[in-house]
């Protein structure tokens, strides 16, 4: 049979998701290259530029020079003592809170959650006036402790990075195998072996973690150590020293590299633990319980007591501090610093309001984008977008905020334009924590099974319709969450935007730093109040809307 | 109009999941994928649907050549064996879903929706969210949510593997005589037997992404082709054979009495049921003295294992329905069966 089969009807696919998908994944990776790819090769070009052209010049003279090195070791060595210190102190802390019956224990974990919640050179102020010279310590209790320098810096950067020690050493805490502790108890093993055996065995990569993570946050921190470092230099200072001092650009884009090297290294190191952790406890594993014995419960109310003492010190002065007229000398009580008759009045106050909306707003669109086209629209730009999406995590705050300087200074960019004004503080602030946005928002969109989005598109609907019907109605609460952590940090992080300031954007924490470093430290001490509580007040209507609308098990601090 | 499959390959890196596969599902047909699990009845039923794409084939729907069809664009219907409920939507807006996407007026929607509720009786259930509802209730929601566009093709991905035995049964009856009273082609992914057995027209086994046999659930249960499609529709006896010097099949040192030719096949199946026991001969076709090895009792079957003299390698099971009295262990018995009985398996 010679028939001609009848050529089939070819129905071709309408014009559509396909398009929008890639549009949209193009705007994601264009925005990452321009404001963070970009900076950051910005910062790695300057610091090769030299007089000569390009090469290593400039490192030489850097390296040559026998301060810089004196800086590393002082980086070093401060970092590392209090990343030591803050995990150490965190794991006993974050132990009671998991493995003892002590009591009141949601308001144990918000009191250490502080120092998240203010400007992040708050230890700094809140030390000054208790151990500094004019201090409670040394002028009312006749001690003679002298803080500034590297105790002070130590001390601080334990108090600073402690939440986020406590954050991962309590998930890794939380999780127990009550079989392994059952198995050990069986054998006849004490307490004190089965704690060296069992539980630090099995938190081990959370140990490894945290202390990563706090040594990471120490060395590229900068408002702690120019508040109370006196004249101990380290890294984070120094860069500021050279760039706002000396307007040395080069040597300060030096010094971000070498930043650079120990906050990615630590960063890798944490993403292999991380991986690693997965399978430490499986769908067999049983839950712990916790058994009676009083006198454990009562060692560990004593240190939780004590540490909490601490973290609400550091506040609790600092808000006293603002309520005297001149501490330490005229302690009567005045509300006259919130009168803010300084240059600029409350004005960086609404900035930093302003500005911390707007990267709440923007950040959420920008990591919800990200998530969208890298787990949902697949295109063949969701790979580099899900590597780009992370990468900023490595980066230094300063460091990224240099690169912004650079980039966006030069009138060869198109986008200089946005040099020197708010929008381009703002972008800062998202791609900054971008990666943590970006990791909350792609955790909880990948447990929304992918069977909606084929049960949608097989009713007909365009991945755009389920987007808005089906995936944002289940996302908005973490969508939410997302968004206070951006405004969170938009309000309190200092080492990012330090150096994007001019006198017309001006936002609250830098006030603060410029307050303390003139001696107006009544006032600084009432700027971190106000930041504190404008936080405060947004995490409370946030926490109350989420339960208004029943979306249970958002987490709000990160 | 008939959905043709033709020549569909498909693999996941170096796995093949679909080789080469062709089949036609006629029209107002339901038809069942049975296989084991990773045989590829999953993989064709989301290729026809679009949600994955093969590397060669059509996947034609009469005269139209549904390949290059984008998968919200084919007017399927599918129901998935999670449910897939829209969390944040009511069961009846879930049913409004399909047809809000084709912009269907308000009125006209909502009738039809509650005209799908009512199909599948749970009007009174129009405003629950799904974590309200029960897995039975929500799987019959999903149904009527597949089915209010009007699809041309209905899909459904193991149903009921996630509900509890009694809401299975009720939902397999529900399910068929829904398919019938429209009409509307439908295809159902299993890998549950009896419910092939019981829902289907025409049954598609699959093993190792392939089609192993086609055919009405009773052709498959009385003539499978092969060892494979023997063993996975119900229970069968494989005897080993050789072959002896006329051609006749060989059961150890006995010779067996069959309808077909050997073909120089080597397996010969044989349905438990169609196996009788006595103590004496009674004039069958095939008659195996043995020796009962085991009884278990089941209930309302009984089953046997006998040895027969002629292969002591080989065991028979018989199965007997009712409370019959049964030879106990060790009894010698005769088990005989038709010669028609007898099915040659590759």
């Amino acid at each position: 049979m010679a028939e001609v089969a009848p050529t089939p009807r070819r129905r071709l696919p309408k014009f559509g998701d396909s398009t929008i998908s890639l549009g949209l994944s193009i705007i994601v990776i264009l925005a990452m290259a321009v404001f963070f790819i970009v900076p950051v090769i910005a910062i790695l070009w300057r610091s090769f530029d030299t007089d000569t052209g390009i090469g290593f010049g400039n490192y030489a003279t850097a390296l040559n020079d026998a301060r810089i090195w004196e800086l590393v070791l002082n980086s070093l060595a401060v970092s590392g003592l209090s990343a030591v210190c803050a995990v150490t102190l965190a794991y006993f802390y974050a132990y009671a809170l998991q493995r003892t019956n002590v009591v009141w224990k949601s308001a144990l974990r918000m009191v250490v959650m502080l120092p998240l919640f203010a400007p992040s050179l708050i230890q700094a102020q809140g030390l000054i006036f208790l151990l500094g010279r004019n201090g409670v310590f040394n002028r009312f209790l006749g001690f003679d402790i002298e803080i500034y320098g590297f105790w002070g810096v130590a001390i601080a950067n334990t108090l600073y990075t402690f939440p986020y020690a406590f954050l991962i050493l309590s998930a890794a805490l939380a999780v127990a195998d009550a079989r392994l502790y059952e198995g050990a108890i069986v054998m006849g093993a004490r307490p004190w072996k089965i704690f060296r055996t069992v539980t630090l065995a099995s938190t081990r990569f959370g140990i490894a973690a945290a202390l990563f993570v706090a040594f990471s946050l120490s060395i590229t921190d900068f408002g702690n150590a120019i508040v109370i470092g006196g004249n101990f230099d380290v890294l984070a200072t120094e860069i500021y020293n050279k760039v706002i001092g000396q307007a040395q650009f080069h040597l300060g884009a030096v010094i971000g590299v070498v930043l650079l090297v120990p906050a990615a290294v630590s960063k890798l190191i944490v993403e292999r633990i991380s991986k690693k952790q997965h399978a430490q406890v499986t769908d067999k594993s049983t839950a712990l319980q916790i058994r009676p014995n009083r006198r454990r419960d009562l060692m560990f109310g004593i240190y939780v007591g004590l540490i909490v003492l601490i973290f609400l010190a550091v506040p609790l002065i600092v808000v006293f501090a603002s309520l005297v007229k001149l501490w330490p000398y005229n302690m009567t009580f005045t509300l006259e610093h919130y009168r803010f008759d300084v240059q600029n009045g409350t004005e960086p106050l609404w900035n930093s309001i302003g500005v911390a909306l707007a990267t709440a707003f923007f950040g959420v669109i920008a990591v919800f984008a990200a998530a969208i086209v890298t787990l949902k629209f697949r295109t063949p730009l969701s790979g580099p977008i899900s590597f780009l999406a992370t990468l900023p995590a490595s980066i230094p705050g300063m460091v990224l905020g240099l690169g912004y300087v650079l980039a966006f200074n030069s009138l060869a960019n198109p986008l200089n334009f946005l040099y020197g004004t708010f929008p381009l503080i703002i972008l800062l602030y998202i791609y900054y924590n971008h990666a943590q946005g970006y990791l909350i928002t792609a955790t909880s969109l990948k447990q929304i099974s992918t069977t909606f989005d084929e049960a949608s598109t097989m009713l007909g609907g365009s991945a755009l319709r389920t987007l808005i019907k089906v995936t944002l109605p289940l996302l908005w609460p973490t969508l939410l969450g997302v968004g206070v952590f951006f405004f969170m940090r938009a309000m309190v992080s200092l080492s990012a935007v330090i150096f994007l300031i001019t006198p017309q954007t001006q936002v609250a924490a830098v006030s603060v730093l410029q307050l303390a470093d003139r001696g107006a430290t009544n006032q600084a001490a009432a700027f971190s109040v106000c930041i504190m509580g404008i936080v405060i007040l947004m995490l409370l209507v946030v926490r109350s809307v989420l339960w208004a609308a029943g979306a249970r098990g958002v987490t709000l601090i990160r | 109009m008939d959905l043709d499959v033709k020549n569909i390959s498909k693999s996941y890196g170096r796995v093949t999941a679909l080789n080469d596969l062709s089949l036609t599902i006629p029209a107002g047909s339901l038809t069942c994928f049975l296989g084991p699990s990773g045989c590829g009845k999953t993989t064709l039923l989301r290729v026809i649907a679009g949600l994955e794409t093969p590397e060669r084939g059509q996947i034609m729907l009469g005269d139209d050549d549904l390949s290059d069809t984008a998968p919200s664009d084919r007017n399927f219907g599918v129901v998935f064996q999670s449910y897939s409920l829209f969390p944040n939507l009511t069961a009846l807006r879930n049913v409004q879903y399909g047809l809000e996407c084709r912009g269907w007026g308000r009125t006209r929607r909502r009738e039809r929706a509650e005209e799908m509720l009512d199909l599948v009786h749970l009007r009174d259930q129009a405003n629950k969210l799904p974590e309200q509802m029960s897995g039975g209730q929500q799987q019959r929601i999903a149904i009527a949510r597949a089915l209010a566009p009007e699809p041309s093709l209905l899909l459904l991905d193991e149903p009921l593997s996630a509900l509890d035995a009694k809401v299975r049964a009720e939902l397999r009856s529900e399910i068929r005589s829904i398919q019938q009273k429209f009409g509307i082609t439908t295809i159902m992914v299993t890998h549950d037997q009896n419910e092939a057995l019981e829902m289907a027209d025409q049954i598609v086994v699959l093993r190792e992404g392939q089609i192993e046999q086609v055919g009405a659930p009773r052709d498959l249960y009385t003539h499978p082709e092969t060892r494979f499609v023997a063993d996975f529709i119900g229970a069968i006896n494989l005897l080993n054979v050789t072959s002896d010097a006329q051609g006749k099949a060989q059961l150890g040192t006995h010779s067996l009495a069959m309808t077909g030719k050997l073909n120089g096949a080597t397996t010969l199946g044989l349905r438990p049921e169609a196996i009788t026991l006595s103590q004496q001969p009674i004039g069958a076709a095939n008659e195996l003295s043995g020796v009962v090895t085991q009884t278990r009792f089941m209930g309302n079957l009984q089953h046997i294992e006998i040895q027969p003299d002629c292969a002591p390698e080989q065991r028979l099971q018989i199965e007997m329905n009712g409370l019959a009295t049964t030879p106990a262990s060790g009894a010698r018995v005769v088990a005989s069966f038709p010669a028609d009985a007898l099915m040659v398996l590759r």
